[in-house]
């Protein structure tokens, strides 16, 4: 089965994406509005990856480098640049929605 | 998923990757034993040839010196530069960084030392060098230096051996360069132009460092 990625930026200006709209599975019912992506879903798929494998190995840098066959100080900078992402998107989403979460 | 695509490099640059910056996949202690066994061994080498890298770098053939002083010029110069690159880390970097990574890369950068020592091995080569010695000396003490050509003790093709060693010791002095300032932006995770220039700074520093450092050793020892 084609495995479908959730789409993160508008393919026509690249602008982040938002939820508007989610229907129950079941019966159909439909509830709609403006629905922020979680931080971590709004990480490219292969950041979204890292993260997972980060959990895997229990939070361990020297096990993810063992696991990708690089070096410590590689998935530490790539760590470092991925918080720094994070840390983006969370004052992007507190300045879009008046610093409050809608999650 | 493929892990270089997850670590966000791109297929197909493995050697590249390997030759100049290598800290992508080794750091730390394997690269901090690499290294300094290449550093000893160059040592070992150098002690044979009576070469010396007498200053970060600098490599030059001749003085006579115990064995040991030979040993201890690549571990002086390492340590210099690692412990410049460290401070500069401190100054520059928002990482919080291992002393092992900086240690252990810019040990690794120094390889390319081991290629240095073994172009002046060959017996050829070790000849050729003595007698560019002895025609240096000749010039100096000579009261025209034209009158003593540098041919009358080195055959052209001799010559044109040791512009090749020359040559390919530049180049290893221009990839040393290039694998101390990645051990630098790996280690210290650091990228940038204030990271290239303070780069820059710090090797100016550690040259002068290590040549008063190695200099006292030189005094100390053959005074």
């Amino acid at each position: 089965m084609l495995n479908r990625m959730l789409p993160r930026n508008c393919p026509s200006c690249g602008a982040g994406l938002e939820v508007k709209r989610f229907e129950c599975r079941a019966c159909k019912t439909a509830v709609e509005g403006e629905f922020t992506l979680p931080i971590l879903a709004r990480l490219a798929p292969e950041e979204q990856e890292f993260m997972l494998l980060l959990l895997e190995e229990s939070g361990s840098l020297k096990g993810l480098a063992q696991r990708y066959g690089v070096s410590y100080p590689t998935v530490r900078n790539r760590l470092d640049a991925l918080r720094a992402k994070v840390r983006a998107l969370a004052a992007e989403k507190m300045d879009t929605s008046g610093g409050v979460t809608n999650e | 998923m493929s892990n270089e695509a997850v670590m966000g490099r791109a297929e197909g640059k493995r050697l590249s990757t390997w030759v100049f910056n290598p800290f992508y996949y080794i750091a730390g202690g394997q690269a901090l034993v690499a290294g300094v066994v290449a550093m000893l061994l160059a040592g070992v080498l150098n002690a044979v040839t009576l070469s010396h890298f007498d200053g970060v770098l600098d490599f030059h053939t001749g003085l006579v010196t115990p064995w040991w002083v030979s040993m201890l010029e690549g571990p002086v110069n390492w340590l210099v530069m690692s412990a410049l690159f460290l401070a500069g880390g401190k100054l520059l970097s928002t990482s919080r960084f291992r002393v092992l990574d900086v240690l252990g890369t810019q040990a690794l950068a120094r390889v390319p030392t081991l290629i240095m020592a073994l172009t002046v091995m060959p017996p050829p080569v070790r000849l050729a060098n003595a007698r560019l010695a002895q025609a240096a000396m000749a010039a100096q003490s000579a009261q025209s230096p034209a009158a003593n050509s540098v041919f009358q003790f080195i055959a052209p093709a001799e010559l044109a051996m040791v512009g090749g060693v020359v040559l390919v010791v530049l180049m290893m002095v221009a990839w040393m360069v290039v694998l101390m300032y990645r051990a630098f932006a790996v280690s210290c995770n650091v990228s940038g132009g204030k990271a290239i220039g303070l780069f820059f700074a710090l090797m100016v520093a550690g040259e002068i460092v290590s040549k008063v450092l190695l200099g006292l050793l030189y005094y100390a020892t053959l005074n």
